[in-house]
């Protein structure tokens, strides 16, 4: 519980530093996406069957939703979609680690 | 117990899917953005702030070759429209003493209100502004720096903030002209800050340096406000019309605040 807050937090502060300072920094107008791209190695150095990380992803997306043009909900279910689908890749990694004669593997 | 747990998740989407559409059908979305910008308002400023100062300390230390040309150049572009201000003082002493005679009153061009930038848009094709609808803003006003360059037009308005999308934004299309020319297109947004001037008829007369303003046609902006400046010009024998690339006045690098034309006089 404690470790979501903190993802939640980190993510809302990451967006306002993403929004309000690295367009100073704009290449050729762009700015990287940070949010999105910490949501996904969130969920990729976790462990498959811990949960914080898909929360996390949902609340990334709102806070991307909520600072863009989008409409609320967009990126959000983007998110929670990409955490489940790389929870679910690295469970299957995982279980041919443990077990690689495994037919379910 | 499978069966179960899939209605279980089937039903979660569903309920999902209609608390975001209700957010998004029944106007709370609006409530909802403007809560969160407020709430972060002073964080938001303080990045912009900390953006600004780091940005400019390390242009400083990367352009310091160019600025001296950059300086000469100005120094020779001052003098310039100092003489042309000289020549304009003589019309406008002659506009007033015609208006005089013709007893027709001088009025401002348009009423404004000053906003400043707390952040930019994920995508990049808009910014948002500290004022909103209970500042008297509203849908599709002009936004415009102190130095009367044109930023964008108002697209979203929230209670305390508003939405304004970029000239460069790729949804951007307006009626443009060239400057004392008396050639009009169609200026259009690339994204990523780039904008460029379309539908130019094929045989006028542009040239690098030509000043693009914002003509009254298309009903969208008020006439005569900067645009930028043509950089290259795009022209092929097959295509009826030219283009002409357009580096923009206004940077929001060094833009601090804003002005909205709230109307126009």
């Amino acid at each position: 519980m404690k470790k979501t807050l903190l993802l939640i937090l980190g993510f809302y502060l990451l967006i306002l530093f993403q929004i309000s300072f690295l367009p100073f920094f704009s290449i050729f107008g762009t700015v990287p996406n940070l949010v999105l791209l910490s949501a996904i190695l969130v969920n990729v150095f976790e462990k498959p069957d811990r949960k914080s990380g898909i929360v996390a992803a949902g609340f990334a997306g709102l806070f991307l939703d909520i600072f863009s043009a989008n409409p609320i909900g967009l990126f959000t279910t983007i998110l929670i979609v990409l955490a489940l689908a790389i929870k679910m890749l690295v469970k299957k990694q995982f279980d041919l680690q443990i077990n690689p004669f495994s037919q379910n593997g | 117990m499978k069966q179960r747990t899939s209605i279980k998740i089937i039903l979660a989407v569903i309920i999902t899917i209609g608390v975001f559409a209700a957010i998004n059908f029944l106007g709370f979305s609006a409530k909802i953005k403007n809560t969160f910008y407020l709430a972060s308002s002073p964080i938001q400023n303080f990045f912009w702030q900390a953006g600004n100062s780091v940005s400019t300390f390390f242009n400083t230390i990367f352009k310091v070759n160019t600025l001296r040309e950059r300086y000469e150049n100005l120094l020779l572009e001052n003098q310039k429209l100092l003489a042309e201000i000289a020549t304009l003082k003589e019309y406008e002493k002659e506009n007033i003493a015609l208006r005089d005679a013709l007893q027709i009153g001088l009025e401002k061009d348009y009423e404004i209100a000053f906003a400043r930038i707390a952040g930019k848009d994920t995508a990049g094709e808009s910014i948002v502004i500290d004022k909103g609808a209970k500042d008297g803003l509203s849908k599709d006003m002009a936004v415009i720096t102190p130095q009367k360059s044109l930023v964008g037009r108002i697209s979203g308005v929230f209670d305390n903030f508003s939405r304004v999308q970029l000239i460069s934004s790729t949804k951007s299309s307006f009626d443009a002209k060239i400057q004392d020319k008396n050639i009009t297109g169609v200026l259009k947004g690339e994204g990523n800050q780039r904008i460029f001037i379309d539908l130019l008829p094929v045989d006028a007369e542009i040239k690098e340096g030509d000043v693009v303003v914002t003509n009254a046609l298309g009903g969208i902006f008020p006439a005569g406000i900067l645009i930028g400046r043509i950089t290259s010009i795009r022209k092929t024998d097959t295509k009826p019309f030219q283009q002409a690339n357009v580096m923009p006045f206004f940077d929001l690098k060094d833009a601090d605040g804003l002005f909205v034309i709230t109307s126009l006089q």
